[in-house]
């Protein structure tokens, strides 16, 4: 894809365990384009938090790229030194994280916080800082920025506290925002308000967003693509509005068909039985096989190739839903 | 009202007070307390399932609590089954405890992480003599084939279970000694979507095949529309509205439960919401605000709502603490 | 046992090596510990002398054999009771809290003002010197650490859900104690102790060899290492030997302390 921000092609992360690698997530390619908001939705362990730290490189111990590329503006990051990466992280890639608490540090006051990743990354000299520091701050929606700044982070509340990793992470006016589940810690209509606060963000400053989440709802208010993730892959990449419509993999309808949407009576839920596979132990071939209403015998021996949607994006799977299901 | 309610919670008051430092206590100044319950008060029917539903610091868990009786009220009653449940003698207590029971949100520290499955079942039953002794095995392999567990789990460790698994070993154990009310609080928010499907679906099995009754302690409004017939809404301390799950939420009383409903990220993209939602954040549960405590964020508030709100009855059996609740359901 | 750590396998090993050395070593012995014989005073290792003579012309080699004994016993004595007393005071405190529980921290804070080997010291400068006199030392500042670690333990495990359940299930406070909190909380204390042990052996060998412990003739790895005090540097093998003997009973009892560890609390990591 040509004008990409942001490429991934056949990523794949293990963890190491033992002198064995743990496959976490498996030949995983997607492009994000300038001022887009992709998202990537799964359940836990899904891989979804794994793949976007990869693209900073923000992984934990003994986990490690195995495979494939990762290029941000021509810049290939998956093998880059940390020498390489240091100018891109927060210059150029933003991330915000799911605990604003433990994202902050404690003993520093949140004003200073902003501050410290403008002077890293040499924007605004000295007295500049601060002026650009209140108005990162304001920018955040952050209620009387001086007062604010002046303060540490357990003082705030959590929607504050978010207010203010999103300010750190647009500090230095970052061209891709990383947000790590960015609204799970928070309440309902506080998640509201930082959403709303990041669509509006992205709008004006021209940013592109990739949001992961658990949560179809998020995603379905937030983004304009979406990926859905199970067991290390991505099964399917779509417009937003064609995986609520017609979603192609089952794994994408059973996710949907696992939201609560009215009482019981009038829309009950019909889940699929079953978990996702332990990373170690992930059968051969399509790793939803076995919870899968549609498998057939290939389905557990041979992972699909991908399909391509018509309007964009496509699916990995060789008993898709008909069109104009759901 | 055709039944006598099985719990009845009347009136209720919690305040918990904070630490006041030595010096502020010499200086004389006031004790300060976080407002939990301030008169609050509802019903649940028999095989009734009511939902409480509120965000973090609004006191639903404390409430929760109190049903259970591990925590007393400062003031108000709880009646079971039409007993006081503060006024129980030790036998009316272990009585209560046989009908009353609860499942945890956290299903990794809900067990006991040195108890096989099939012991942390047993125990109970055994203890309270739920059936004759020699009968206790078939009885855990029989709630653990309810809750769609095969009885081989009964072998097991909690360590060697899935997230899901253990909130199903929850469930049974809570089911063991076969009560009347079911306390979930936030029972399935740590679950993923699928398998939170799941047991939503067998909470709802559950309380139609034993008719229990079940107080669903939630955040998630989705979930709470899913599984309960009626639904109790918390801000703060106080319960601002209360009524049959599907009025409430299609037409709500209450402008905090329509901004609730509001701010739900809705799985549905042609439905993105263009309203503004609501801004500034619960003022904090130690000063709340007098009168209305929702009125420092209420769009519509008036001079008149720094008075107390009167519980407004309307029709269909609901009620709702806001001087202009009658106007909403219009 | 097969599948236990490679750690905990040796250091069960080597304690029931140690053991069978103090119950059945001396009975293999021809050599009496304590009996002088001055022809042979300050030999150096040989065949007859594995160990070499003392300045008495004792075999360090009986002395150290016998020692074993002796020193085994004082990690015995120091231990298992202050385990016993702290755990219970912790458990109780940590437990109900309140009155108990406050008076017991603040004994607590005072029993560690000083640091350990003065304290002990101290204590037994009054009581006079002696083992028994050194248990009791031991235990009155001891039992600080069992009871800390366990009452903090308790505090955590008290409020997870699975001890509210128990509640919640109508269970009594002694059941509750007994199957879902002490099983909990004393993996913790027993992995403290197997270590302890061989700050026990140190303490008995330093309050041996200042004197204020077991008191000469007996044989003690500490009062052997004294003995050789003062000849050093002509006849360094009489305080080597017993010192050799501590580092390799500590050794033991470490290795022991880190497979318990290892076994009881995985979470903690391999």
């Amino acid at each position: 894809m040509s004008g990409a921000l942001l490429q991934v092609q056949g990523l794949g992360i293990g963890l190491t365990r033992r002198g064995a690698t743990v496959p976490l997530v498996e030949d995983v390619s997607f492009a994000v384009r300038q001022g887009e908001a992709y998202g990537i939705v799964g359940e836990s362990g899904c891989g979804k938090s794994t793949t976007i730290r990869a693209v900073i490189r923000l992984l934990a111990a003994r986990v490690r790229i195995t495979a494939g590329t990762v290029a941000f503006e021509g810049n290939q990051l998956a093998q880059a030194s940390e020498a390489t990466l240091r100018p891109i992280r927060g210059a150029g890639i933003g991330m915000v994280f799911q605990d604003p608490l433990t994202a902050l540090n404690p003993v520093i006051t949140v004003g200073q916080q902003v501050a410290e990743g403008l002077r890293t990354h040499g924007k605004g000299g000295r007295d500049g800082g601060r002026e650009r520091t209140q108005e990162v701050m304001r920018l955040v929606g952050l209620p009387d920025p001086q007062r604010i700044a002046a303060a540490y982070p357990h003082e705030l509340s959590g929607g504050q506290r978010q207010r203010t990793a999103i300010a750190i992470a647009l500090a230095c006016s970052p061209r891709l925002l990383l947000a790590d589940e960015p609204t799970t810690a928070l309440d309902v209509t506080i998640q509201a308000q930082i959403l709303r606060l990041l669509s509006d963000l992205r709008k004006r400053l021209g940013m592109a967003l990739i949001l992961v989440t658990h949560d179809l709802g998020v995603v379905a208010q937030t983004c304009d693509r979406v990926a859905v993730m199970y067991a290390g892959r991505i099964v399917e990449e779509a417009p937003i509005a064609r995986i609520f419509k017609a979603p192609a993999h089952p794994y994408t309808v059973a996710l949907l068909d696992s939201i609560p949407r009215g009482s019981r009576a009038a829309h009950p839920l019909h889940p699929i039985a079953g978990m996702p596979p332990d990373p170690a132990q992930k059968p051969p071939g399509c790793p939803f096989a076995p919870r899968c209403p549609r498998r057939s015998t290939v389905c557990e021996t041979t992972f699909p190739s991908w399909t391509r949607h018509s309007g964009g994006g496509g699916f990995a799977c060789y008993h898709p839903m008909e069109a104009g299901h759901g | 009202m055709a039944e006598t309610p099985l719990l009845s919670v009347q009136a209720l008051y919690k305040y918990f007070p904070l630490r006041r430092p030595l010096m502020a206590a010499l200086a004389g100044q006031a004790q300060r307390r976080v407002q939990a319950a301030h008169n609050v008060g509802f019903t649940i029917a028999p095989r009734e399932s009511f939902g409480l539903v509120g965000e973090s610091g609004c006191g639903k868990t404390t409430l929760g609590r109190m049903v259970l009786g591990l925590l007393p009220p400062d003031d108000g009653v709880i009646l079971f089954d039409g007993q006081d449940i503060a006024r129980l003698d030790a036998a009316g207590k272990r009585a209560l405890r046989r009908q009353v029971q609860m499942v945890f949100q956290d299903p990794y520290s809900s067990l006991n992480p040195r108890m096989r499955i099939g012991a942390a079942i047993a125990e109970p039953i055994r203890l309270h003599g739920v059936v004759p002794s020699g009968e206790v095995a078939e009885e855990v392999a029989r709630l653990l084939q309810r809750v769609g567990l095969p009885a081989s789990a009964g072998a097991r460790y909690p360590s060697e279970l899935s997230g899901g698994q253990r909130q199903r070993v929850g469930i049974a154990r809570a089911l063991s000694l076969r009560p009347r009310l079911l306390v979930a609080d936030e029972a399935v928010s740590g679950l993923d979507v699928s398998v939170r499907a799941q047991v939503l679906n067998l909470l709802a099995d559950l309380r139609r095949d034993l008719g229990l009754a079940l107080m669903f302690i939630s955040h998630d409004l989705g979930v709470i529309e899913y599984l309960c017939e009626t639904v109790g809404v918390m801000y703060l301390g106080t319960m601002v509205e209360n009524g049959p799950t599907a009025a409430v939420f299609a037409h709500p009383a209450h402008p905090y439960t329509r901004a609730l409903l509001a701010a739900v990220p809705r799985a549905d993209p042609s439905a993105v919401s263009s309203e503004a939602p609501l801004a500034g954040e619960p003022p904090s549960a130690v000063d709340p605000p007098s009168g209305c405590p929702f009125r420092t964020r209420c769009p519509e508030a008036r001079s008149i709502c720094e008075t107390p709100p009167p519980r407004v009855t309307l029709p269909g059996r609901r009620w709702a603490a806001c001087h202009f609740a009658a106007d909403h359901v219009q | 046992m097969r599948n236990w750590p490679r750690n905990l396998k040796l250091g069960v090993g080597l304690l029931i090596a140690w053991i069978l050395l103090a119950v059945f070593g001396p009975m293999l012995l021809t050599g009496d510990p304590t009996t002088m014989d001055l022809m042979h005073s300050l030999h150096p290792p040989s065949l007859a002398f594995p160990f070499g003579t003392d300045n008495l012309g004792r075999g360090v080699f009986t002395r150290v054999v016998y020692g074993t004994r002796l020193d085994l016993q004082i990690g015995l004595f120091c231990v298992v009771p202050v385990f016993i007393i702290g755990t219970t005071i912790g458990i109780i405190g940590g437990y109900f809290g309140g009155f108990f529980d406050g008076l017991s921290m603040r004994l607590a804070d005072v029993a560690v003002a000083f640091p350990f080997l003065v304290a002990v010291i101290a204590i037994v400068a009054v009581l006079g010197p002696g083992l028994t006199n050194m248990y009791i030392a031991v235990a009155v500042v001891n039992w600080v650490s069992y009871a800390r670690i366990t009452r903090s333990e308790i505090l955590v495990v008290k409020q997870m859900d699975y001890v509210q359940a128990a509640n919640i299930l109508g269970f009594g406070n002694t059941r509750i104690l007994a199957r879902h909190v002490l099983p909990n909380v004393i993996t913790q204390s027993l992995i403290y102790a197997s270590s302890d042990v061989i700050l026990a052996v140190f303490t008995g060998s330093s309050l041996g060899f200042l004197g204020l412990g077991a008191q000469p003739p007996a044989a003690e790895w500490g009062l052997i290492i004294a003995d050789g005090y003062s000849f050093v540097s002509q006849a360094p093998w009489i305080s080597a030997f017993p010192g050799l003997a501590i580092v390799a009973l500590a050794v033991s009892f470490s290795l022991l302390g880190d497979g318990l560890a290892d076994v009881l609390r995985p979470e903690l990591g391999r």
